[in-house]
Order: C-alpha cells, then sequence, then structure tokens
C-alpha cells in the first residue's frame, strides 16, 4: 500500500485507503499521508501569507469519482515576519473515492500529488500514489486504516450557533452555545485575501456570550459577505467547520 | 511651575516614544489609490532606474525568485512571459524585482539575472536588484510572485496575485480596465507564492 519516488526527499509519501475491498458504488476514504524532514513545514488549503496547498491529480479508471481533500486543523507557522498555516513534521489529507457500479475486479488507482514545502527555501516535489484494490459484494476494512484521521478533522459542532457583523476594519464573530473556547481561539479563513493573517484575533466573553474579533486583510477587494473556515477553540479542543453571513 | 514644565517635558518625550513605535509598527507601503513609493535601483546591467522616470506610462512590478516553485510554474507554462509580451507591447514598462537577500534562495547578481532573463524568455523592460529588500518592504511585497500596477499619474491602482489561479489575470483586468477609463474591478487580491526571501 506505499510508496513515493525520493528524489530530493523532503516529502515521504504514502497512501492507506479505508478499505481493501470496495464494493460498487460505495464511497471510502483514502488518506495520503506525509512525513517532512526536520525545520520543513507543508500548508494548509489556505496557507496564509505565502505557500501553497497541496493537490493531487488523479488518473482513475473510467467511472470513478474523487471529491476535494479534507484537510486537518492547521497551526499557525510564523516564517520571515510573516504567517503562514499549515504543518510541521507529519500531515495528511482524505480523499474521498466512489467507485462506479460497474467495474473490473483489479483495478489499479493512481494519482500524481504536489507538494510545496518550506524552510527559509521552498521548493516542490511531487509524489506518486498508487495502490491496487479488488473488488467485493461487500467492503473488507483495511486494519491499517485509523479512523482517528477522519474523526480528527475539523467537522460541524452541534448546538453551536454564529453571527458575524463587520465593525470598521474586523470583524466580530459570536458564538453561541458553546463552553468557554479561552484565549487563543483563532478562526482560520478557508481563503486568503478575509482575515489579516499576521494579526492576533482577540477573544473576549461578556454576559452577552463570547465573541472573537478577527482583523480584516489589507487584500480584501469589495464587502466580505461570508466567512468560511475554521474555528481552533482556545481551550484544545477539536477545530469546528464555519461557514457564516457577515453583516455589514 | 519648575515642577509642572517638567511634567509636560516627560510627556512630550512619552509622545514621541510612542510616535516612533507607531511608525516602525506599519512601516511605509503601496496603498492602491495613494502615490507609488518611489525608488531608485540598478537593473541586471548596472543601469539606474527611479521610478519617476516613467510618469506618463503605465509601470508593473513583479517581484520575482526564479527558484520559488510556484514562480517556476508561472515561466513553465509561459504564462507570465505572455503577459509580459501583451503589456509591453502596449508600451506598459514591466520591471521584475529581486530583492532575495545574498545567500537566500533567488539572489541573483547582474549576470545572473541576465542569464535568467534569457534562459526563461522574459519579456521585460529590466530587472532591478533590490539586494537590501529596502524597495520590497517599502511596497511591502510579500510574495514571489507579487504584482503591483502603477498609473501614468504614479498612483498605485493593483497591488496583489498575477491571478485567481483560474483564468482571470488580474493585472491584465486592471490595465484593460484603467485603459477603458473604469475603476480597477479588483484592485486588491491575496498574492500567493514564496515568501520573498528579504
Amino acid at each position: 500500500m506505499v510508496l513515493a519516488s525520493v528524489v530530493f526527499s523532503v516529502v515521504s509519501v504514502s497512501v492507506v485507503p479505508e478499505v481493501r475491498k470496495f464494493a460498487p458504488g460505495v464511497p471510502f476514504d483514502v488518506a495520503i499521508k506525509a512525513d517532512l524532514a526536520d525545520g520543513w513545514h507543508s500548508y494548509w488549503l489556505n496557507p496564509g501569507d505565502s505557500g501553497a496547498a497541496p493537490k493531487i491529480d488523479w488518473q482513475l479508471p473510467r467511472g470513478w469519482r474523487t471529491d476535494s481533500p479534507r484537510f486537518p486543523t492547521p497551526k499557525r507557522i510564523p516564517m520571515e515576519g510573516q504567517m503562514t498555516y499549515g504543518y510541521e513534521n507529519g500531515t495528511y489529507f482524505l480523499v474521498r473515492i466512489t467507485p462506479p457500479a460497474k467495474t473490473g475486479l483489479n483495478v489499479t488507482l493512481r494519482g500524481t500529488s504536489k507538494w510545496m514545502v518550506c524552510q527559509e527555501t521552498c521548493v516542490m516535489e511531487n509524489h506518486g500514489v498508487v495502490f491496487d484494490m479488488v473488488r467485493a459484494n461487500s467492503s473488507l476494512a483495511n486494519p491499517e486504516w485509523k479512523e482517528t484521521w477522519r474523526t480528527s478533522l475539523p467537522g460541524a459542532q452541534r448546538g453551536w450557533s454564529f453571527s458575524a457583523r463587520r465593525v470598521k476594519g474586523n470583524i466580530v464573530l459570536r458564538i453561541g452555545g458553546a463552553g468557554a473556547l479561552g484565549e487563543g481561539t483563532y478562526f482560520f479563513a478557508g481563503s486568503g485575501g478575509i482575515v489579516n493573517h499576521q494579526a492576533a484575533q482577540v477573544w473576549t466573553a461578556d454576559a452577552r456570550g463570547q465573541s472573537i474579533t478577527i482583523p480584516v486583510s489589507e487584500f480584501a477587494s469589495g464587502p466580505i459577505k461570508r466567512l468560511r473556515g475554521v474555528l481552533q477553540p482556545g481551550n484544545g479542543e477539536a477545530g469546528v467547520k464555519i461557514v457564516v453571513t457577515v453583516v455589514q | 511651575m519648575k515642577k509642572q514644565i517638567r511634567i509636560v517635558g516627560i510627556a512630550s518625550l512619552a509622545l514621541g516614544a510612542a510616535l516612533v513605535i507607531a511608525q516602525s509598527a506599519a512601516p511605509p507601503k503601496a496603498v492602491v489609490g495613494a502615490e507609488a513609493p518611489a525608488f531608485t535601483l540598478v537593473d541586471s546591467n548596472g543601469k539606474s532606474h527611479n521610478l519617476a522616470d516613467f510618469k506618463g506610462k503605465y509601470v508593473v512590478l513583479e517581484w520575482t525568485n526564479h527558484l520559488c516553485p510556484i514562480v517556476v510554474g508561472h515561466y513553465r507554462n509561459g504564462g507570465m512571459q505572455k503577459t509580459q509580451k501583451w503589456a509591453t507591447d502596449k508600451k506598459v514598462v514591466w520591471l521584475s524585482v529581486v530583492s532575495s537577500a545574498p545567500g537566500k534562495q533567488g539572489h541573483v547578481n547582474g549576470d545572473e539575472a541576465n542569464a535568467v532573463i534569457k534562459d526563461k524568455g522574459h519579456n521585460i523592460s529590466a530587472m532591478l536588484l533590490d539586494r537590501d529588500g529596502k524597495v520590497g518592504r517599502a511596497y511591502g511585497a510579500k510574495t514571489t510572485p507579487h504584482m503591483y500596477v502603477i498609473s501614468p499619474d504614479g498612483k498605485l491602482i493593483y497591488n496583489g496575485a498575477i491571478d485567481d489561479k483560474g483564468s482571470r489575470n488580474h493585472v491584465v483586468a486592471a490595465l484593460e480596465d484603467a485603459w477603458a477609463g473604469r475603476a480597477v474591478a479588483v484592485p486588491t487580491s491575496q498574492p500567493y507564492g514564496c515568501s520573498v526571501k528579504y
């Protein structure tokens, strides 16, 4: 179930599918894992001030479909006066793959993963991922699969509510229904030109509830209509997916 | 009375310190709609260029680092050279700026810069060498590439990415808006690429 080219070898890539045998038409996840050499980092969907998210180009048999990669909650990684969003050491992302209703007994799934990684210098590495799968009447789990890869991805948080309002150069994001999120609570915008990546976001709790104040990016072009991204609570709980309309 | 004067003196000193802090926290940066920061830089052939020399012409500034993978991608597919040719054919002054410090990724001397220009087929007016990064910092250049467009009257009309990572080239669109007498529809966007290696 492995592996990859080793040319520059900052990144080593491996792939772990959720199932060993797939059932026609039944989707499954695939984990694309990367280990990085010491001192290097890779990037989230929104890399922050600089960088680029990893990508994968698939070459799949006819009828096979893939969804967009899903990434774990990133960390803030300061880099020479800038703020980047990403991962140090190891990381992974998941891709949901859906086989067609009719397919051969044995299939080979191929893709090329592209990793931009930086320390002071930046390099781009391409790593092929290849794995063979066998069709069955029902899926057979892969013992190498770790369910925490999926459960630790940012997800919706039941019972929480969000509202957002533009106040001059900031967006105030109010969070209802949650326990104390704590100082250091941070909103990772899913794309650039929304949040000032370098600026601190201030968490406050008062009688009306809790909120964070998010300074807006100098590169915002026009009004910001929506916040879409991941809220990382300061208390260490898992990241929470957010989509909320911004009242101007 | 004497005591009072001393207090005033301390207060004004404190105010001075606050001003200094405010200035260092917010360095001069390129702001769309305002005068583009002035500069004089030497190009790859040792020729000096002052921004004021180009009054009356549109100027594009392209922060670059020929070893940055994102820059490499824009040149490998020919997109950047094509945009340069399109612009310079229309009498736009296109200045590539290298702010990589000596010893850091993408730093070039004049000969190396000329080799990059030849090797990659740049269609540019000049490649400027910003060894100490002063001009890059004055503009707030964050990434390679990071693009700026300056109008003939010296005002900044675009600051951001080369494109939307799709089919829209923001530099082309800004110039076309300006030539048509329209307000630039997208005057800023998040630049993307490698960090500038100051």
